[in-house]
């Protein structure tokens, strides 16, 4: 073979293979910085520049790594590593060329997300007074209220447990940074849809949750 | 005549060319982040960030002493693909056209882009490998066809496509966040170029230099010639970075300066000419073409 064919043929393949890898994946579960709207439009808009990510005095903005995929250089929040701390400037939005961050007036209206609490998980279902998220929330007795239940067959006993409001939470991730819980998972984390999230969160009401302190 | 002072343009291409590749570092480690990505910490108050600093942030969107810039070639895959001219960054594009648009467009390709930089060295040691490729496999104007198609794909699949794949920040990109979408495009382009085609990517292929090839039918830069000194030796021709038949009017006596858009004003063709026929000067861009 000649070796211009075979210098065509290997920068095609080459060129093939990283365009295909390139296109895959989706960042459908990826925290984005508060202003993202949907993935669709995140998508659409990220040019991968890494200006938030330089604006962000939190170092809570990192680039998606990995050599591949359609997500790779785009900036997501590890809420377990470092959350977002809803700087009252917005500084990773302001550092946007093409409003992948759209503009946001107020803390309260930025909508990364919401926190869905796992009840199998949850140190404060099962009995014990933790309130760490709700204590943790920069919109506590908003995002996160604490209800107080009777405990399952202990007459002396509450349960005290964080309940999120879908209508407030924000999705910043301090709740999931702080939980005291990791193991076998995190009992808590941030959904990026808001329906979906409130799904999880009925779905989690429903769930019998047995105290293992009953009896 | 003047003593010839020897690859004058190309060793000041060379500064421009290591500064602009280096420039974005700067900052970073001003704030004392680390590069590659690493090193993140979990801080409670908050840190000095490279944001901070007289100018921060990379090849496709930067803030420049107080002047911010984007990428215009992403500015119009965001465009396309966002179906949308509302977002104030767009804005930004406008410096970058302005002044690449009165110089010339493809000066970025010549001066500061690091593809160029490194295709450069690729070139030089497949020479010094004596691996023979072929001088012309796709027409230099494919450029401006592949810029258009990436920015019509762009707006059929609603992602800036080249930006999946953009081998010109790549390397910055990697070595600032760690990030290394368009290293596969890299690769691609040193096998192309040392076994396939002499510079087909800068030459024929990059879009971005599409883009700019049509900025470069209005910059007032171009290279001109003093037909009265060239003996036709073609020593221009063949230092060209860009393509030798940009060459083929000045030196047929029909044109006085290089009129093709795609003149990335590398100066290669006036360090090499033995008997200075060539110069670099300011032209109105009259009778110009692609």
């Amino acid at each position: 073979m000649e070796t211009t064919t075979f210098g065509a043929i290997a920068a095609a393949g080459v060129a093939a293979g990283g365009i295909a890898v390139c296109f895959a994946g989706n960042g459908e579960g990826l925290l984005r910085p508060p202003g993202a709207a949907d993935e669709a439009d995140f998508r659409a808009r990220c040019i991968k520049c890494g200006r938030c990510l330089e604006a962000c005095p939190y170092q809570a903005i990192r680039m998606a790594k990995g050599p591949t995929g359609a997500e790779t250089g785009t900036p997501v929040i590890d809420a377990r590593a470092q959350a977002c701390r809803l700087c009252a400037d917005f500084p990773c939005i302001a550092a946007c060329p093409t409003e992948a961050l759209h503009p946001v007036s107020a803390r309260d209206e930025v909508r990364m997300g919401c926190a869905v609490i796992n009840r199998d998980l949850c140190i404060a279902v099962q009995g014990m007074r933790c309130e760490v998220c709700y204590r943790a929330c920069p919109f506590i007795d908003s995002a996160i209220a604490i209800g107080a239940s009777v405990r399952e067959g202990d007459a002396i006993h509450a349960v005290f447990e964080p309940l999120i409001d879908p209508e407030k939470c924000v999705g910043c991730g301090l709740c999931v940074q702080r939980c005291v819980v990791s193991d076998p998972q995190v009992a808590i984390e941030i959904v990026r849809d808001y329906g979906e999230a409130r799904r999880r969160i009925d779905e989690e009401q429903a769930k019998h949750v047995s105290n293992p302190w009953a009896g | 005549m003047a003593k010839k002072r020897k690859g004058r343009w190309t060793i000041a291409r060379r500064v421009v060319q290591i500064v602009v590749a280096i420039l974005f570092f700067v900052p970073l480690s001003a704030a004392g982040w680390s590069a590659l990505g690493l090193g993140f910490s979990s801080p409670e108050e908050p840190l000095a960030t490279p944001s901070g600093f007289a100018w921060w942030g990379s090849l496709s969107s930067s803030h420049l002493f107080g002047l911010d810039l984007l990428d215009p070639f992403a500015a119009l895959q965001v465009t396309a693909a966002a179906k949308s001219v509302a977002f104030a960054g767009l804005a930004w594009a406008l410096p970058v056209l302005v002044a690449y648009g009165m110089v010339r467009g493809r000066a970025f390709c010549g001066w500061a882009c690091p593809v160029n930089l490194l295709c450069e060295f690729v070139d030089w040691l497949r020479g010094k490998l004596g691996i023979a490729v072929r001088e012309r496999a796709v027409p230099r104007k494919a450029k401006v066809g592949i810029a258009a198609a990436v920015l019509a794909l762009s707006a059929v699949c609603s992602v800036p496509v080249f930006e999946l794949v953009n081998p010109i920040s790549a390397v910055n990109k990697a070595v600032l966040f760690g990030s290394f979408a368009g290293v596969f495009t890299l690769a691609a382009i040193v096998f192309a170029e040392l076994f396939w085609a002499h510079r087909v990517w800068c030459r024929a292929l990059c879009p971005l230099g599409g883009m700019y090839e049509t900025l470069g039918c209005v910059g007032l830069v171009s290279v001109k010639i003093d037909h009265d000194l060239c003996v036709h030796c073609g020593a221009c021709q063949a230092a060209c970075l860009c393509d030798p038949e940009i060459l083929d009017d000045v030196l047929s006596g029909k044109a006085g300066r290089v009129v093709a858009g795609d003149c990335m004003l590398c100066g290669k063709c006036v360090d090499v000419c033995p008997y200075s026929a060539l110069k670099i000067g300011f032209a109105l861009p009259r009778h110009p073409e692609l």
